[in-house]
């Protein structure tokens, strides 16, 4: 029966069921990931700024 | 009245009732603008997806299988990878600064400059596209419905306003599960019965259901069914163009990003892409069977009206379930740009720029009045001027500038402000020289997509400046042109001590 199933849908079924596995890992990758962990992530223009002291102010 | 007019109407209101039973969950601008930062998982990922669904990904690719086949799957392919790249690489830095729009990222990456540019630009260019797509949410209603364009746009336009009026990013989020749900059930079920019940009927088909039977029946109307159901059908530079426009087209895009600045942690921001993906991947595969079945059974001469023809043409319940399948994604998608349009409208122009020393109760005021002016202007420009569709490339021009613009400010070192200033406006000024061969014929020389070659003007004159710029103490060292929190903590401190 799945030689009837066409080319470009074995494709996109494929190509889905790894998205389908990535979200489950990237589900439990981040599950395990403290929730301070963002304070971590930096932005290399926000870096430079705070390198020359200049203050970054919070918009309102 | 037909059937399928009728399960239009009920959907209709039923979804204008959705929008309007979110009002409860609005209390301040924040409720508004970002859903006060509390959307869930689903409720995230549903209106990402629903909001990418539109025209484009339904009604375009039917097209683009009718007449070139199956390889038109890999819209969506490219369209779910830019929205994993969303989630794995870009949605926690928007979280962390607790952004309301793209713009105001912006600053914080690099200055005020950058920021009035890209409010601006951003605002004019989803101004256009909410006038574009309302035309297309228009013409599907009055296909189905009978009554003219002007009619059909005016009553949805009117009525997307105001359920978007009620409760903003709430009303959305609401009406995308109502959506997700109908575009989920209503495309795959007319698919179904095409596939199962249709294409056997076809004299051609030998009374075969699936895949085969609507091979036997492409080849007993002279084509190649071998050659529209390879998945390489479109060639590589098309694939290569919708790749390029998945990946640049929405990391930055205001409009299908915003419900991430909604989630309720950063956790959901990253996860909800992610899932958006997963769901949106199948649609090319229904909506672009249906444009071949189309074609097969000799519907229309018009690639444009594959999927609507197909719906009208099979069993009213189920044609009809799916129109309103269509239906869901044509509006979830103007109504994600019209409230995008709005938030960047009401936000960054006129609360933080031109009205700083405002209160909550302001902004939520000119949130909804921005709503109201942008909703009634686009769905009149709609009804008054047909040219509008020209005017998308302005919106392409300038979604690759801003990807370049926030990729750069995360990762590169040297990333400059003045190059972001620039780079935004020479994607524009190029745009404009391509789209209207200003002063040469640019098109017929480099055949790239107008996204493309905006992108890559962008790109080299954001590189050159940031080479030789350098960052000193006066680089986007002027003071926000509001109050910050500083001056918030020194009033309160003072009413203590009064």
């Amino acid at each position: 029966m799945i030689n009837n199933i066409p080319a470009f849908l074995k494709l996109d079924l494929i190509i889905w069921g790894i998205l389908i596995i990535l979200f489950i890992g990237f589900t439990i990758y981040i599950y395990y990931k403290p929730a301070k962990y963002i304070n971590k992530i930096k932005a290399q223009a926000i870096e430079n700024k705070k390198h020359l002291g200049i203050k970054i102010y919070r918009l309102r | 009245m037909s059937i399928q007019l009728i399960i239009l109407i009920i959907y209709f209101f039923f979804i204008i009732f959705l929008g309007i039973l979110a009002v409860r969950k609005v209390k301040a601008s924040e409720d508004l603008l970002v859903a006060g930062r509390n959307l869930g998982v689903m409720f995230v990922a549903v209106s990402v997806a629903s909001e990418y669904m539109g025209g484009l990904g339904t009604i375009g690719t039917a097209e683009v299988a009718f007449n070139q086949g199956m390889g038109v799957i890999w819209y969506h392919i490219a369209s779910a990878c830019g929205l994993m790249l969303f989630g794995f690489a870009f949605a926690h830095y928007y979280r962390k600064y607790n952004v309301v729009t793209v713009p105001e990222y912006l600053y914080y990456l690099y200055d005020i400059k950058t920021w009035k540019a890209a409010s601006v630009l951003n605002v004019v260019g989803y101004w256009f596209f909410t006038i574009i797509q309302m035309t297309a949410l228009g013409s599907l209603v009055a296909s189905v419905t009978g009554l003219n364009l002007q009619i059909s746009v005016l009553i949805c336009g009117l009525a997307m306003t105001v359920y978007l009026l009620a409760a903003g990013m709430w009303s959305v989020a609401f009406t995308s599960v109502a959506f997700m749900f109908t575009i989920g059930t209503g495309i795959p079920l007319a698919f179904w019965w095409v596939m199962q019940k249709e294409i056997p009927l076809l004299s051609t088909s030998a009374g075969v259901a699936g895949y085969a039977g609507l091979a036997n029946a492409l080849n007993g109307a002279g084509l190649d069914a071998v050659s529209l159901f390879s998945p390489f059908s479109l060639g590589g530079m098309a694939v290569l163009g919708y790749f390029l426009g998945g990946v640049l087209g929405i990391p930055a895009a205001q409009a299908t990003i915003n419900y991430s600045f909604g989630a309720k942690n950063w956790k959901v921001a990253r996860l909800a892409p992610v899932l958006a993906a997963i769901l949106i991947l199948p649609l090319s595969i229904w909506t672009g069977s249906m444009g071949l079945y189309a074609r097969a059974a000799g519907l229309t001469t018009n690639p444009k009206l594959a999927l609507g023809a197909t719906l009208m043409n099979i069993h009213p319940i189920i044609g009809g379930i799916g129109i309103a399948g269509i239906f869901a994604a044509l509006i979830s998608t103007v109504a994600g740009i019209l409230f995008g349009c709005a938030s960047i409208m009401s936000k960054d122009i006129w609360q933080r720029w031109l009205h700083p020393n405002t209160d909550d109760r302001y902004l939520s005021r000119w949130t909804r009045i921005w709503i109201l002016i942008i909703g009634i202007s686009s769905a009149f420009g709609a009804m008054t001027l047909p040219k509008i569709l020209q005017q998308a490339f302005f919106v392409y021009s300038i979604r690759g500038a801003l990807m370049i613009c926030v990729a750069f400010g995360l990762w590169w070192r040297r990333a400059h402000p003045d190059a972001a200033f620039y780079s935004l406006w020479v994607a524009l000024v190029g745009g404009i020289m391509y789209q209207f061969s200003l002063p040469i014929n640019f098109q017929a020389y480099f055949k790239l997509h107008i996204s493309v070659w905006c992108a890559l003007l962008s790109l080299i004159t954001f590189v050159i400046i940031s080479l030789y710029s350098r960052w000193t103490t006066q680089t986007s060292n002027e003071l926000p042109p509001f109050i910050n929190f500083r001056r918030d903590l020194e009033e309160k401190e003072g009413n203590k001590n009064d």
